[in-house]
């Protein structure tokens, strides 16, 4: 029994693999897609089969009783059918489909596919169905519009550079008899980068030796430049707290140290260890969003991959995308095309 | 599975479920009692959903009332008929479907149920007003389904465009109805049990149950004189001469067309003239002793010696004839022995109860006259009544009729008294054709289905055939005041009245608009009901001159190239290329941005158009659109002459650019 449901499962994979390449030749990635004749499927839905069958059966009975209204009926539907056909075709290639960019996430957040729908007005209104990763949304148009915005929340997904799944976007108009459909592949792909994990800051400053490292750390972060006094948090270091003015009765007080203020250093991948390299990942996604909101300058170091020193967003982007694709496949310059 | 929201489902599933009680009204008589309850709650519940927030049956419950209710269906289901278990099975599946509509598949599950009751519906009733209704039906119904998927847009612009797209199928409908070969039955159908008036050529009164009668035309004579007597309006069509003991039927020499022979008349005449509608049958009508002057339609009009007229083939057209009539002169010709012998023909050892009271009744010694007064004595002694819903009576249906149940319509009394005066050793026939009819105005009387009759003639010696009616002694109102007037209450349920408008019969606006219903009702029956195998050669036939195989075939193709014409007419963009061939700077320009991605909405104008797409653009192209479009302003708008020339250079500008 398992190996029949096994072989079966075996068989669904490369017929959609199958499929999935034949896609890939019809309809290749596209941003903005019209619907037209080289990427739309038409086929009656079940009720359109339904009437099918209906249309035969009012014919039998409309001959059998020799009964002429029974017969026009018959013809009606098939007219009905039949023009249908044509009404769903109309209705959907006169729409177009625009993909925005993904805007990039962590792991375990939800990342949202928003589209655009835009017609050409000969039908009003309609209703269209966008699936993708088997989740659903109806988007019903209006009477009026020039573009109706669409989204739908993709499911959580691991860190890394994806290709987005093909879309499919589908129509019942209008008696729902035909489902018009087409299978949709967006250029952009995913970014999704390693969440975030806490833990102690390692960084290099830059022209030190690799086996001080501790002890600069060490260095690093006692030899802040003091800035002022200011109030005591509850989140304040204990060996900040100003005894001198404790002593002299002003309660307690901080010593406000600039911190890190005006350093530089690396981070390197092989100080976490190779034991979980996805935990590693993710303590350096961490400090690189952490160095970059007290915009220290720091450069980072996957072994193979070396980012220069820098500050901003940019950088910051840069080092996330590293850190989202490490070890993965080396990709074309696309990485700049999902930011366009 | 497509779910249905609550909101989506509102307005189509009151739409499907008013649908579904209206196509279940008409079906009422077939309907199982208990079926009507759940009829009931299955309105109630989306009644109650659609104006009320109710919580979902659950499921197992369902399935339970679901299971129930078909142990109910086949357990009655013997008591009733195939076609009527269909019929409440149908019922029942969408009153359950009605109660669940959940999804997508629930809600078409019981549009197609409904359009099934509707079909059936149409086995019952085809006149005009149920077609009208059912139509109403099947538009709400696909309606609800066009709002399944209507969007955003308003009722207003939903019924617009689902009437548009519904209305575009009409005629292709009706070019199919035309092409489309008809077929012969493909197995038996199951006939539906009344049968209704109307000539034919044999009768059996003891087989029909249920006498329906119809209101259809069967003729209109316009007389030129005054209009005899209702009594004297007997209208001849059939003369049936031979029984088995269940049936009449007609000899063959009755329609031999070789001999209309001369005979001689007396007596004042009355002229009409007669518009007879096709009846499916050789024979006519007229009132004795009748004498064809003149046929208007070209088919010659033949008559036998039973006073028929008759014309060589089945009257598939309406046929004209004007006609003298000698009411007052006698039916005497000669009868040869070879004719007595027909005229007392007897079905051997049959209706023994009714031989036995003949004998006893009938004496050697009496004259036909007397004789005749003898046999019909019991109709006017015992309890006989007039009906229209006599029992079956299958096993000797005389002695049945006449000992057991004494109940029957005309052709059960001409029948029974046929059969005795024959054991009495009179000659005797049973006659049948329409009597009496209504007046329209002064000179013009319209005869329809429900006056059908049938009555008896026998032979005097001497003074030849003589009429004799035994309803008229029943239901003395039948020959004077028509049917209507002859029938209790419950029978009068069977006569499908032509749009009688009860009180207001004799108000002549409501005659006028009745008469009007009247011949649209008859233009219905003639060109849609009754369009059949012949109708379809006939059309052939006069549009290419004959009927053949190849005629056929280009008859088929030419409607569906019409019906392919009408098609590409509705979707191909012709305006688009009708369009290209006048110089419009504005369309090429919005042709080469749409080329490049920019699509214009229809209802923007160019400047709000390039306005739009303005964030999009370098400041180059820019420049470029607003100086294309200020020139087209001005040639448009303040009337400059600006050559095309100009504007082609700008559009490859345009082009270059982008």
């Amino acid at each position: 029994m398992k190996s029949i449901i096994s072989s079966i499962n075996r068989l669904r994979n490369t017929a959609l693999i199958r499929r999935n390449h034949w896609l890939d030749k019809r309809i290749p990635a596209e941003n903005t897609s019209q619907f037209n004749m080289s990427n739309t499927f038409i086929f009656p839905s079940s009720f359109g089969w339904a009437m099918i069958a209906m249309v035969l059966f009012l014919f039998i009975l409309g001959t059998n009783y020799q009964n002429n209204v029974v017969l026009g009926m018959s013809y009606f539907f098939t007219a009905v059918l039949l023009l249908s056909l044509f009404h769903s075709y109309q209705y959907f290639t006169q729409h177009k489909i625009h993909f925005k960019a993904f805007e990039p996430d962590f792991e375990n957040r939800e990342i949202a596919l928003n589209c655009e729908l835009s017609s050409l007005q000969r039908y009003p209104g309609g209703e269209f169905i966008i699936t993708a990763y088997n989740r659903s949304i109806q988007v019903p148009l209006k009477e009026k519009f020039k573009k109706a915005p669409a989204s739908i929340m993709l499911p959580k997904m691991q860190r890394g550079y994806h290709v987005c799944k093909r879309v499919k976007v589908e129509c019942f108009f209008a008696f729902g008899l035909y489902r018009c459909w087409s299978y949709l592949q967006p250029k952009h792909r995913i970014l999704v980068y390693p969440s975030v994990l806490k833990a102690p800051l390692k960084l290099h400053q830059i022209n030190e030796d690799d086996d001080n490292d501790l002890a600069q750390h060490t260095r690093l972060t006692q030899s802040d430049n003091l800035q002022g006094i200011r109030n005591y948090v509850e989140t304040d270091p204990m060996h900040h707290v100003s005894w001198k003015h404790v002593a002299k009765g002003q309660g307690l007080l901080t010593k406000d140290f600039a911190e890190h203020a005006g350093l530089m250093g690396w981070l390197k991948l092989s100080d976490y260890g190779s034991a979980d390299i996805e935990q590693s990942l993710r303590i350096l996604s961490y400090q690189v969003q952490h160095l970059s909101q007290e915009q220290i300058e720091f450069g980072l170091d996957l072994g193979d991959t070396k980012i220069l020193p820098n500050s901003g967003i940019p950088h910051l982007e840069k080092c996330l995308f590293q850190l989202a694709t490490y070890g993965q496949p080396k990709l074309d310059r696309r990485a700049s095309d999902a930011k366009a | 599975m497509r779910k249905l929201n609550a909101f989506q489902m509102r307005l189509p599933s009151l739409l499907v479920s008013l649908s579904f009680a209206f196509a279940v009204l008409p079906l009422a008589d077939t309907i199982m009692a208990w079926v009507w309850v759940l009829f009931a709650c299955a309105q109630g519940v989306v009644f109650a959903k659609v104006f009320k927030r109710v919580p979902e049956l659950n499921s197992l419950t369902l399935n339970l009332l679901a299971i129930f209710c078909m142990l109910l269906l086949i357990f009655f289901a013997g008591q009733f008929g195939l076609l009527s278990t269909m019929i409440n099975l149908l019922v029942v599946a969408g009153c359950l479907k009605l109660i669940t509509m959940r999804t997508f598949a629930d809600f078409h599950l019981v549009v197609i149920v409904l359009i099934f009751l509707v079909a059936c519906g149409f086995i019952y009733h085809q006149a005009l007003l149920y077609a009208l209704y059912y139509s109403g039906i099947l538009f709400a119904t696909l309606f609800g389904t066009y709002l399944l998927n209507k969007g955003k847009i308003s009722r207003k612009q939903s019924i617009r465009q689902a009437s548009k797209m519904l209305a575009q199928a009409i005629p292709i409908t009706i070019l199919l109805f035309v092409m489309v070969p008809r077929l012969p039955p493909l197995w038996d159908a199951a006939e539906a049990k009344s049968s209704s008036t109307g000539l034919s050529e044999s009768i059996t009164p003891g087989d029909i149950a249920n006498l329906a009668q119809s209101g259809d035309l069967a003729f209109r004579a316009e007389f030129s004189g005054a209009i005899p007597e209702a009594q004297d309006r007997y209208w001849r069509s059939i003369v049936l001469d031979y029984f088995d003991g269940k049936t009449w039927s007609m000899g063959d020499e009755m329609s031999n067309t070789d001999n209309t022979p001369p005979i001689a008349v007396s007596g004042p005449a009355t002229r009409y003239l007669i518009i007879a509608e096709p009846n499916e049958t050789r024979w006519l009508y007229a009132l004795d002793v009748p004498i064809v002057q003149e046929t208007v339609t070209d088919k010659p009009i033949f008559r036998n010696q039973s006073y028929q007229l008759f014309t060589q083939e089945v009257n598939k057209k309406q046929s004209l004839y004007i006609v003298d009539s000698y009411l007052s002169a006698p039916l005497n010709h000669f009868m040869t022995e070879y004719e007595r012998q027909r005229y007392l023909q007897l079905p051997s050892e049959s209706n023994p109860q009714t031989r036995a009271f003949v004998e006893s009744s009938v004496s050697d010694e009496m004259s036909e006259q007397a004789r005749l007064k003898a046999l019909i004595a019991p109709f006017f002694e015992q309890d006989f009544a007039y009906t229209l819903r006599p029992p079956l009576m299958q096993d000797n249906p005389v002695d049945q009729f006449l000992f057991e149940y004494q109940r029957g319509f005309c052709s059960h009394y001409a029948s029974a008294l046929t059969y005795m005066l024959r054991l009495a050793n009179v000659p005797a026939r049973m006659v049948a054709g329409y009597q009496g009819g209504e007046l329209q105005n002064d000179n013009i009387l319209t005869v329809r289905q429900y006056d059908a009759h049938a009555w008896v003639e026998y032979w005097i010696e001497g003074s030849g055939w003589t009429r004799i009616d035994p309803t008229a002694i029943i239901a003395p109102n039948r020959t004077l005041a028509g049917l209507l007037s002859s029938i209790d209450e419950q029978d009068s349920e069977l006569i499908d009245r032509p749009f009688t408008l009860g009180g207001f019969r004799d108000v002549p606006v409501f005659k006028q608009i009745r008469d009007f219903m009247v011949l649209i009702d008859h233009q219905w029956n003639q060109s849609v009901l009754r369009f059949d195998q012949d109708s379809q050669r006939d059309l052939i036939t006069n549009l290419f001159g004959a009927f053949n195989a190849k005629n056929m075939t280009t008859f088929m193709f030419l409607i569906l190239a019409a019906i392919a014409l009408f098609i590409g007419a509705i979707f191909l963009p012709y305006r688009r290329w009708l369009g290209r061939e006048v110089f419009n700077p504005a369309q090429s320009l919005i042709r080469v941005l749409e080329k490049r991605g920019f699509e214009k909405h229809r209802k923007e104008t160019l400047q709000q158009f390039i306005k739009c797409i303005q964030p999009d653009l370098n400041e180059k192209q820019y420049a470029f659109l607003h100086a294309f479009m200020k020139r087209y302003y001005a040639k448009a708008y303040e009337g400059k002459a600006i050559h095309k020339k100009e504007f082609n250079k700008l559009l490859k500008a345009v082009k270059a650019n982008f």
